[in-house]
């Protein structure tokens, strides 16, 4: 049961450091004097949800995957594991140093100066947002795969 | 014209990002071809991607202070690290999704 909790609370803090960096990359379509600090507020905390998902998320990996990962190799699914989780937990990296690249790019004032600072920002924050959900959507696959090993593949 | 004065730290650790995400790929095919390493990667810290994981941030910083010590930013345009930062993505993406592909 812990590790379902642990396993969720990493699901949240991704969908939730998508979900803000969606919202961040709005928000910074529209810069200007008055939401220039909600923006970088909102940078940080992106970088701090993906930070979290990164150490709950990989806890639960090296602590309580292995049931689940011995579930996925001998069920319908074994590619679930082979391919997609091998890809996930080593394409996150790029999304950690994305994530904490970007308050080094939106906290100073060249963010509202320059035109092209903001594109770089915008930049990193659609690649935040798609390797998020691609992310969440490797995280379904592996889980189906769980599901096949579990089903028998029914 | 574009001035170029992208700003020490920003070009420094842009850079950084792009050596640093390749270098994690390739770590990948390095690690999982050679049990040696992925072993002593395991030993080092318990588990072979922990061991990863602080090889990868470790580097970023390194490399992201060493490349913002050389100024970088001085005469780099945003434009270029734009492109630093789509490639590096792309790249280590290719990298990781090609390498399980094939394997």
């Amino acid at each position: 049961m812990l590790s379902t909790w642990i396993m969720m609370s990493h699901v949240l803090f991704g969908v939730l450091g998508t979900l803000l960096a969606a919202a961040l990359f709005t928000d910074m379509r529209n810069l200007n004097a008055s939401n220039l600090k909600r923006i970088q507020i909102m940078s940080l905390a992106v970088a701090t949800l993906i930070v979290i998902a990164y150490l709950v998320g990989g806890y639960w990996y090296v602590v309580h995957y292995g049931p689940d990962k011995a579930l996925i190799i001998a069920g319908q699914w074994p590619w679930a594991h082979e391919y997609f989780m091998e890809v996930k937990e080593h394409l996150f990296f790029i999304l950690l140093l994305l994530s904490l690249y970007l308050p080094m790019v939106t906290y100073g004032k060249r963010l509202i100066e320059r035109d092209g600072m903001k594109k770089l920002a915008l930049t990193i924050t659609g690649l935040i947002i798609l390797l998020g959900l691609t992310m969440d959507g490797f995280g379904a696959i592996i889980a189906m795969g769980v599901r096949m090993g579990l089903s028998g593949g029914k | 014209m574009i001035k170029p004065n992208s700003g020490k730290y920003i070009a420094g650790f842009g850079l950084s990002f792009l050596v640093v995400s390749i270098a994690s790929s390739l770590l990948v095919i390095l690690k999982e071809d050679n049990a040696a390493l992925k072993n002593w990667m395991k030993g080092l810290l318990g588990h072979h991607w922990v061991t990863h994981g602080a090889f990868v941030i470790f580097l970023f910083l390194i490399l992201g202070f060493v490349f913002s010590g050389m100024r970088l930013g001085k005469n780099w345009t945003e434009q270029r690290l734009m492109t630093l930062i789509i490639a590096g993505t792309i790249l280590g993406g290719l990298i990781l999704g090609g390498f399980f592909l094939f394997e």
